[in-house]
């Protein structure tokens, strides 16, 4: 570790000595995702009836997360070396996004929200199933429109 | 090139090609795929869905003269991946198929059960029964208490002569190819790889180890050899690329556009060397895997909802 770290390192901590942690949640982020179509608003219909329920910050930190874990998603379609190559890593993805995005930094306990589990879990069996098999471009256009319409559903149903 | 072992293997029997050939329904494949079209103009490399679903591949090479069952062993593989890949069938990808057990197979339970003998050598009708009737075993799969994980060479010597021990068939009869076909020229061979159906091609060709104008194999000497064929380009010289089993054994000019674990184990072969090598009438499309059930994802959530 070098002098200038350490010196930054330092001066973070007091930042948050003096101001408290960071709450993502509390920032008035806008988010702009594109209305899902016909199909997507269908598949996440179940997502869209939890969310008009949840409290307004969980709305945000939801749909901020599923517009970021598309876009990282969506990545792979120009990346040199692929990271999503099958949808066991994909799902596996999915579920650490979640764990850090809505468990560690929104919060939010599992079960807060009755039938959340289970739409999501619907929608994602029916858009991409549930083989284990290569993640083809097809397949990830697919997921990255699933998160968006997973988002939209945070923010624009509610 | 330190695994380089220049083995062969094939070994051509006409007649027991012959009375195989006159067993099949369809032998031809103009009459098994009457409906398959052929594309002039669009390359195809079927080794890119093999990759999909194995990314850590890599050509093994051929410890005795086991060349049949190598050839055949990768059609095997890549027919599989075509399975899941192309026409979405609803199955997992097992692994590499034992070129042990497709060699095997096809020397002695494929021709009536005798002792084979210590010789090496099979043929490629013999290995299409084999594939067909008997199955295939794989790598890293536990068969009650026998898992096979190395290429070894004593085994494929000894099960070369005895057949597959009894034990094991059953677990083979669960992997079967459904049908092979005959092609004899390098358009039906081209339309069988284009629709997603590798060849295993046995011939008497040879090459040298040296690569030319992007990928392309020259023609030169005699190969008693099976090798397998996984795609097809039109420019600048319609060809097929042809796989080896002497691991990446080839030097010179590699065709870049191919993934790095085919650039050194296979090379183009123009038209007309192909049409040559078909010729011996031993060469077969295959078509149709009995691959494993499909494994599942339990849940995308992971339970943080």
């Amino acid at each position: 570790m070098n002098r200038s770290f350490r010196l930054f390192a330092a001066a973070a901590l007091g930042a948050i000595t003096i101001f408290g942690v960071p709450r993502f949640a509390n920032k008035a982020v806008p988010i702009d995702v594109v209305a899902p179509d016909a199909d997507m608003l269908a598949k996440t219909d179940a997502v869209q009836r939890v969310m008009r329920a949840a409290k307004a910050g969980d709305r945000m930190v939801w749909a901020e997360l599923w517009q970021k874990a598309g876009s990282v998603a969506a990545g792979d379609e120009t990346a040199s070396e692929v990271i999503f190559t099958d949808t066991r890593a994909l799902r596996g993805y999915t579920a650490i996004a979640l764990e850090i995005g809505w468990r560690r930094i929104g919060g939010v306990e599992a079960g807060r929200y009755d039938g959340l589990r289970e739409a999501v879990e619907k929608a994602f069996a029916e858009t991409i199933g549930m083989e284990i098999k290569p993640v083809t471009p097809e397949i990830r256009a697919r997921y990255v429109s699933l998160c968006k319409a997973i988002a939209w559903a945070g923010i624009n149903r509610g | 090139m330190a695994d380089f072992l220049p083995l062969f293997g094939y070994v051509a029997n006409p007649r027991g090609t012959e009375a195989y050939l006159s067993t099949l329904a369809k032998p031809l494949l103009t009459q098994a795929g009457p409906d398959l079209m052929l594309d002039e103009g669009r390359d195809v490399f079927l080794g890119a869905h093999l990759l999909a679903l194995d990314p850590k591949w890599k050509r093994g090479g051929q410890k005795i003269g086991s060349c049949v069952g190598w050839g055949w062993a990768l059609s095997v593989d890549i027919l599989a991946a075509c399975d899941i890949a192309m026409r979405r069938e609803p199955e997992s990808y097992g692994g590499r198929v034992l070129e042990a057990s497709v060699y095997a197979f096809s020397r002695v339970e494929a021709r009536g059960g005798k002792p084979a003998g210590m010789s090496d050598g099979s043929y490629g009708a013999a290995a299409g029964k084999a594939v067909t009737q008997y199955g295939t075993l794989h790598y890293g799969i536990d068969y009650g208490g026998q898992t096979f994980n190395d290429n070894s060479g004593q085994r494929e010597k000894a099960w070369g002569n005895t057949g597959v021990p009894n034990e094991l068939e059953p677990f083979a009869a669960n992997h079967c190819v459904s049908s092979v076909a005959l092609v004899k020229t390098f358009a039906e061979a081209a339309t069988a790889i284009q629709n997603g159906y590798p060849v295993a091609v046995c011939s008497n060709q040879g090459f040298t180890m040296t690569l030319r104008g992007g990928g392309y194999l020259t023609p030169a000497g005699s190969w008693s050899h099976c090798m397998m064929f996984a795609g097809v380009r039109w420019k600048p010289y319609p060809a097929l690329l042809c796989v080896n089993s002497w691991a990446e054994c080839y030097s010179g000019d590699v065709d870049k556009t191919l993934p790095p674990q085919f650039q050194r184990c296979a090379g183009w072969v123009t038209e007309k060397t192909v049409n040559s090598m078909l010729r011996g009438e031993d060469s077969f499309a295959l078509s149709g895997y009995s691959g494993f059930a499909p494994r599942l994802l339990d849940n995308w959530t992971g339970g943080v909802l």
